[in-house]
C-alpha cells in the first residue's frame, strides 16, 4: 500500500548531540544540526522571548503526523502579517539537506535578536513579514541527521522498482559504523579504478583503458530481496521538488515525481500556504550543497519568459553573487535535462513571483588552488589537514553475503560534501542574511502619500483627494508573467463614508498596477483619486482603504467637518 | 478455470428503488448504495471517501467475492460531469444488475475473479441542481471561484426570469447580434454566416441578468471547480472551472489516492462526455514523436479496438457523435497518467434523425440543409414525444429594456441525458459490456509444471507462465509507469533448500495476450517449496512443488 508507511527506526549511533547541557535559545553556538523537534523548540523559545514580533502556527502536517511548523515575522504594532508584503523561507526540502533548515532558522534568529539593535532590521519589520518555514520535510530529515541512511525522500513508501514490494532493498550499514559509504569489488570489466592522485579515491575508468585493476562501486548494502540489484528500492522515493503541479512530468521523464502533483502534504500545505498569502513577493527554497545560486528557468525556455521578466530575474540574482561571492546558473540549461515541477517554476508560471533555489555550501575552505572548484583531492586533503580525517573511511576488507570478498569504505558524504562540517556551518550560514534580507527590502510598499481635503461648499459638499503611491522598489505586480496570467489582482482603493455619502466617485476603484522606484517613473508609480461626497450629519468621516496585494494594505481616516 | 461468459445471460430485471421514478438525488444515491451493501455483504464493501465542500460523499462501492485486491480490477465511473445524470444511473445501474445476478454461474466465476470500484458520482455538489430551483445544467463544485477573475466570487449567476424553475435562453433582437434564426426551424438559433454574407439579427444570452454590470452575462454563478478538468493531464490553466491546480479539489484527491492504492485496476470504464467505445482512439505517430506520448500507443490502440468490438456488440445505439477528450479530463488521465486502459462512453446521445421517405410524411420538415443537429434533435424529440423544449416568449428583458426580447428555447439537460424509460436497457445492454470485458481481463496461469531429479540432490524445475486472457498484463503505456506492476515470479524455497540456478525474484516487461515464457531452476535440497506468479491486475498464481 502506498499509504503504509513503515518507519525507520531512528539509530542515534551518528546523532551524537555534541552539547551536554541544552541548548541556549537565544544564543545557539549555529554549530549544530537540529532535529524536527529541536527545530521547533528553538521557534516556541523565540515566539516565546519575541511575542510582538512572531506567530507560530503549523501550516499542515506530514503523513506520520509532524507538524510543518511555520514562523511569521512582522512587528504586529505596526499592522497586520497579511498587510504587509511579504517573503517566504523554506530550507530542507530534501532530507539530507540539512543545511537549508539552519539557515532559515539562523535568519529567523538573527533578525529578532537585532530588531532593537539594528535600524535596517526594525525598518524591515516594521513594513514587511517574513514568513520563515526551516524544516520542509521534517520526517525525511530527522532519517537522515539520526541514522545512516541518506535520503532525499519522505519516508512515504515508494515502489522504484515496480515489484509490487515497497522500501524493500534500502542500503546497509554492513559494517556497523553508523554510516551507509561505498562498497567496491574487484572486477574486470568494472567501470571505476583507483585514483593515481590519491589511492584512497576511486575515479572513472577512462574508455580506451585496458591494462589494470578495475573495480563495482555499490552503496553500501546487499540485495535484500534477491532480484539481483543491490540497495534498488529505498526508504521513500519521492522528490518534493519535482511534485509541484506547473511542468510537473511523470515518474518516467522527473525521478521521483509522485503520482500527481502535489500529492504529497508537504508540497499541498505549501501550495495552499502561498496561494492563500497573496502577500508573498518571492521565494527562497534553500537547498545544498553545491556554493551557487540556481535561478529560473527550472523547466521551460528561458525564451519563454519574457525580456522584462528575464532581466528581473538576472537583477534579483546578481545580489546573491555580490552578497556571497558566489556564482549564478540556471536550474535548467540542456535542452535535455530539465527539473519538472519545481517549487519555483510553480512560483512563477502560476503565482506570478520569483523564486530562488540557493545551493548552500561548496566547501570553497577546501579550494586549495583557489579555481572555484573543489577537486576530489582537494577535498580529501582539506578532511586530513584541517577535520582530523573524519569524514573519509578508509577502505576496510569485508566479507559480503553474496558478493564475497569486497571493501568497504569512501566518504561520509553527510557533513562533508553535502553539509558542512559542524564546525563550518556558522559561517556558511551568516553568509546568506545580506541577500536574504535585501530579497524582502525589495517589495513594493504602497502608501497614501496624500489625501486632501476641500470644501466645495462648506459644510455641506467635500472634495478628496487621494494621492496613491508605490514607494517600494518593485512594481505593485512584480512579475509581467502575473500581469499576462491575469492573476496580479490591481491596487484597489475603497472608501466608507459616515454621516456622507458619495456623489461622485465609485465605493471601489481599480488603480491597475504601480510601478515601483525600479522603474524610476514618477507618472506611473503613483495614482490619483477624487471622490466628491455630500454630507449628511453630524460628524461626518471618510475611510480610505487602499489594498495592494503585493504591496500591503493602509488606511487612512479623514473628517470632513469643516473648520 | 472461468466459463467463457455466456452470451445468451439475461440480466434479472432489477425492481428496485432504482429504477422508476427517475434520475437519483443524492440521499436515493445513498439509499441504492447502501441497499446493495446490506443484501451483499460479503460481496461489497461501501465507503465515502471524501465529503466534498458542499458536504457531499464520494462514494466508492467495491464489488467482488475473496481476495480482491489480488484480483484484476475495473473502475466504473459516473457523475464525471455533474450535468450528465446518466453517467451516474449507469454506474449504479451497472452494481445492482451485477449483484441482483451474483448467484448466476456466469457472473458468479466474474465476481470470483474479478473487482469491482464503482464510483457512482464524482460531481455531487454539481448533480443536485438536477433537482434544484432554478434547474440547470452545472460541472461546477461548490467551491466559490472567481470565475471572471473580478475580484469577487460568485457574483453574477442565472436567473429565471420567466419563474419557469429552469434556465433555459434569451434572445434579443439586435442590430449588434451575431445570431439569427435557422432557416428549416426558425425556434432554433445559429450564428451568422460571414463568410456566406449573413447577418446577425439577435443578442442570445443564458437566462439571467448581468448582475455585476461588466457587460456578460451569468459568467461567474455558484462554484466551482469541474471534476473532469481538473485531472493532470494536459490540464488547463486559468480558466473558468480548472481550479488553481489540478487535483485541487477533494473529490478529485480522494479518487486519485483511492485508485493509486489499487494496483489491481486493469481498466477504467468511465461515463462522461469522451467517447472511446464507438469511435476507438486511433495511434497517432506525430502525436507520440515528442518526449511525452500525447496520443495512444500502437498496441494499446488494438486494446481500444478490441474494447470497442465489444462494446458495439452489446450496447446497440447508432451513430455515436464524435466524443472528443478535453484537456485535463478523465478518460485521458487514466490513459496517460494512471497507465490503465481507458475507456469512455457518454452511454447514450440522441439518434439520427431522418425525414420520412413517405411524401406526406416528409412534407411537414423543410430539408435541413447543414444537417443541423439542433434541428436534428428537435425533430427527432418531437416525434417521439418528448417534452425538451420551451417556446419562445415574449418578455422584458430588465438589461434591455423597451428590447423585443424572448425567452425561451431548449431546456436544460435534455441533449445528454435520455428520457428515463429509455434508462433501463441502457443500463442492461452496458452491464453486459462490461461483464464480458472483465471475463477478458489479463489472467496470468502457471502451465506445464514439471521437476526432474538431478545428480547430487539437485531438481531440475520448468514451468511455463501463460497470460491467457485477452488483455495484456501491462498497457503499453504503463509499462515504465512506476505505479503499475510488472508481472513478478517468485520461488520461496524452504531452509535447507538452496537455489543452485534461476533468481528468487524474476521480473517481466509484460506478458502480452496469450503470451508465454518458460522458467527454470536449480534447486537442491528436499521438501516442499512455492512458486508465486503474477501481478496484481493480472491476477496471481500459486503452485506447490514438493521435491
Amino acid at each position: 500500500m502506498l499509504r503504509q508507511l513503515c518507519f525507520v527506526t531512528a539509530i542515534f549511533s551518528i546523532w551524537l548531540t555534541a552539547n551536554a547541557q541544552p541548548e541556549d535559545a537565544l544564543n545557539p553556538t549555529w554549530r549544530q544540526f537540529h532535529t524536527a523537534t529541536e527545530s521547533n523548540e528553538l521557534l516556541k523559545a523565540w515566539n516565546k522571548a519575541f511575542p510582538n514580533l512572531t506567530k507560530l502556527y503549523p501550516i499542515g502536517q506530514t503523513l506520520k503526523g509532524s507538524p510543518l511548523m511555520m514562523m511569521e515575522i512582522t512587528n504586529k504594532q505596526t499592522g497586520a502579517a497579511e498587510d504587509k508584503p511579504a517573503y517566504y523561507y523554506d530550507g530542507n526540502i530534501h532530507s539530507s539537506e540539512l543545511t537549508g533548515a539552519e539557515v532559515a532558522l539562523h535568519f529567523a534568529w538573527y533578525v529578532l535578536t537585532n530588531y532593537d539593535k539594528n535600524s535596517r532590521i526594525k525598518n524591515l519589520l516594521d513594513s514587511r513579514t517574513l514568513y520563515v518555514r526551516p524544516k520542509f520535510n521534517p520526517d525525511g530529515a530527522d532519517i537522515a541527521l539520526t541514522t545512516p541512511n541518506a535520503l532525499r525522500s519522505t519516508p512515504r513508501p515508494y515502489d522504484e522498482d515496480m515489484d509490487g514490494l515497497l522500501d524493500e532493498d534500502p542500503g546497509n550499514d554492513l559494517n556497523k559504523d553508523g554510516i551507509i559509504a561505498d562498497m567496491r569489488v574487484k572486477n574486470p570489466t568494472g567501470m571505476w579504478k583507483i585514483s593515481a592522485k590519491d589511492a584512497r579515491l576511486m575515479v572513472k575508468r577512462d574508455a580506451n583503458e585496458t591494462e589494470g585493476t578495475f573495480y563495482d562501486v555499490y552503496n553500501e548494502g546487499v540485495d535484500d530481496d534477491g532480484d539481483g540489484k543491490f540497495n534498488e528500492d529505498g526508504i521513500g522515493g519521492i522528490d518534493m521538488n519535482r511534485n509541484f503541479p506547473r511542468e510537473w512530468g511523470m515518474e518516467f521523464e522527473q525521478n521521483g515525481a509522485g503520482p500527481f502533483p502535489l500529492s504529497e502534504p508537504e508540497t499541498r500545505a505549501t501550495v495552499e500556504f502561498i496561494n492563500s498569502h497573496r502577500n508573498i513577493t518571492g521565494l527562497f527554497h534553500g537547498h545544498t550543497a553545491a556554493g551557487y545560486l540556481f535561478r529560473l528557468p527550472s523547466t521551460s525556455s528561458w525564451d519563454n519568459f519574457g525580456m522584462e521578466d528575464q532581466a528581473l530575474i538576472l537583477e534579483l540574482s546578481d545580489m546573491y553573487a555580490t552578497t556571497t561571492g558566489q556564482k549564478v546558473v540556471p536550474s535548467y540549461s540542456n535542452p535535455r535535462l530539465h527539473r519538472h515541477g519545481t517549487l519555483i517554476s510553480w512560483a512563477y508560471w502560476d503565482y506570478g513571483v520569483v523564486g530562488f533555489v540557493p545551493e548552500f555550501w561548496g566547501a570553497f575552505q577546501a579550494d586549495a588552488n583557489k579555481d572555484g572548484r573543489v577537486s576530489d583531492e582537494e577535498l580529501i586533503k582539506w578532511n586530513d589537514e584541517k577535520l582530523e580525517g573524519k569524514y573519509y573511511l578508509n577502505w576496510q576488507p569485508f566479507t559480503h553475503p553474496q558478493l564475497g570478498a569486497v571493501e568497504l569504505g569512501g566518504w561520509n558524504s553527510r557533513f562533508i560534501r553535502q553539509n558542512p562540517p559542524p564546525a563550518f556551518l556558522k559561517g556558511e550560514i551568516e553568509m546568506y542574511v545580506p541577500w536574504m534580507l535585501w530579497l524582502a527590502e525589495t517589495s513594493p510598499q504602497v502608501v497614501i502619500r496624500d489625501a486632501s481635503v476641500k470644501f466645495v461648499e462648506k459644510g455641506k459638499v467635500a472634495k478628496v483627494t487621494v494621492m496613491v503611491e508605490n514607494k517600494g522598489y518593485l512594481p505593485t505586480n512584480i512579475t509581467k508573467r502575473s500581469i499576462e496570467a491575469q492573476f496580479a489582482s490591481p491596487v484597489r482603493a475603497a472608501i466608507e463614508l459616515s454621516d456622507a455619502e458619495l456623489s461622485s466617485g465609485n465605493t471601489r476603484t481599480d488603480l491597475g498596477h504601480l510601478t515601483g522606484r525600479r522603474d524610476n517613473e514618477l507618472a506611473t508609480s503613483r495614482k490619483e483619486v477624487e471622490y466628491m461626497i455630500r454630507i449628511t450629519g453630524p460628524n461626518p468621516k471618510a475611510v480610505i482603504t487602499i489594498i495592494s496585494e503585493k504591496g500591503g494594505t493602509v488606511k487612512r481616516e479623514l473628517d470632513l467637518k469643516g473648520k | 478455470m472461468i466459463k467463457p461468459f455466456s452470451l445468451l445471460t439475461t440480466f434479472t430485471l432489477v425492481v428496485s428503488i432504482g429504477f422508476g421514478q427517475g434520475f437519483s438525488d443524492q440521499s436515493r444515491m445513498a439509499t441504492r448504495l447502501k441497499a446493495l451493501e446490506s443484501a451483499n455483504p460479503s460481496l461489497t464493501r461501501l465507503q465515502s471517501l471524501a465529503k466534498t465542500v458542499g458536504g457531499k460523499d464520494v462514494w466508492v462501492l467495491e464489488i467482488g467475492a475473496g481476495d480482491r485486491v489480488n484480483h484484476s480490477g475495473i473502475a466504473v465511473i459516473g457523475g464525471v460531469e455533474g450535468s450528465h445524470l446518466m453517467g451516474q444511473e449507469l454506474a449504479i445501474g451497472f452494481a445492482e444488475k451485477l449483484l441482483a445476478n451474483a448467484q448466476n454461474d456466469s457472473i458468479k466465476n466474474i465476481l470470483n475473479t474479478t473487482a469491482f470500484y464503482v464510483f457512482p458520482n464524482m460531481s455531487p455538489d454539481a448533480s443536485e441542481q438536477y433537482f434544484a430551483q432554478p434547474k440547470y445544467e452545472r460541472s461546477a463544485n461548490a467551491n466559490p471561484t472567481d470565475d471572471d477573475r473580478d475580484g469577487k466570487t460568485n457574483e453574477d449567476p442565472f436567473e429565471d426570469l420567466n419563474n419557469d424553475g429552469l434556465i433555459s435562453w434569451v434572445m434579443v433582437e439586435d442590430p449588434t447580434g451575431k445570431w439569427k434564426t435557422h432557416p428549416a426551424d426558425s425556434r432554433i438559433m445559429v450564428m451568422a454566416s460571414l463568410e456566406k454574407g449573413e447577418r446577425g439579427k439577435y443578442i442570445l444570452i443564458s437566462e439571467g441578468t448581468d448582475n455585476d454590470k461588466d457587460g456578460k452575462f451569468n459568467e461567474d454563478g455558484d462554484g466551482g471547480i469541474h471534476f473532469n478538468k481538473s485531472l493532470t493531464f494536459d490540464p488547463p490553466y486559468f480558466v473558468p472551472g480548472a481550479g488553481e491546480h489540478p487535483v485541487s479539489e477533494l473529490e478529485n484527491r480522494a479518487l486519485l489516492d483511492y485508485l493509486y492504492e489499487r494496483f489491481n485496476v486493469f481498466a477504467v470504464i468511465s461515463f462522461g462526455p469522451s467517447n472511446n467505445l464507438s469511435d476507438p482512439w486511433k495511434f497517432d505517430k506525430l502525436k507520440n514523436a515528442g518526449r511525452v506520448p500525447m496520443g495512444i500507443l500502437e498496441n494499446d490502440a488494438r486494446q481500444n479496438k478490441i474494447a470497442s468490438d465489444l462494446y458495439k456488440k452489446y450496447v446497440t445505439l447508432k451513430d455515436a457523435p464524435v466524443g472528443p477528450t478535453s484537456k485535463g479530463d478523465l478518460s485521458q488521465w487514466a490513459y496517460f497518467h494512471y497507465g490503465r486502459q481507458s475507456f469512455s462512453t457518454p452511454g447514450w446521445w440522441p439518434p439520427k434523425f431522418e425525414i420520412p421517405k413517405d411524401t406526406a410524411q416528409a412534407k411537414k420538415y423543410k430539408t435541413n440543409e447543414d444537417k443541423n443537429t439542433d434541428v436534428d434533435f428537435l425533430r427527432w424529440a418531437e416525434k417521439e414525444n418528448l417534452d425538451v423544449f420551451t417556446a419562445w416568449q415574449k418578455f422584458n428583458h430588465p438589461d434591455y429594456p423597451g428590447k423585443n426580447a424572448e425567452v425561451g428555447g431548449f431546456k436544460p439537460f435534455v441533449k445528454t441525458n435520455p428520457p428515463f424509460k429509455m434508462v433501463d436497457k441502457l443500463v442492461e445492454e452496458h452491464t453486459k459490456f462490461i461483464v464480458s470485458l472483465a471475463a477478458k481481463r489479463p489472467d496470468i496461469d502457471l502451465i506445464n509444471v514439471k521437476t526432474e531429479p538431478l545428480e547430487n540432490g539437485v531438481s531440475r524445475i520448468t514451468l511455463t507462465i501463460q497470460n491467457k486472457g485477452l488483455f495484456p498484463a501491462l498497457t503499453e503505456i504503463g509499462k515504465n509507469n512506476i505505479f503499475n506492476k510488472l508481472v513478478k515470479i517468485s520461488l520461496t524455497s524452504a531452509k535447507d533448500q538452496s537455489i543452485v540456478s534461476g533468481n528468487k525474484i524474476t521480473l517481466l516487461p509484460n506478458l502480452e495476450a496469450g503470451e508465454t515464457k518458460e522458467m527454470s531452476w536449480l534447486v537442491k535440497g528436499k521438501g516442499k517449496l512455492t512458486i508465486e506468479a503474477g501481478a496484481p491486475q493480472a491476477g496471481v498464481k500459486k503452485i506447490d512443488i514438493n521435491l
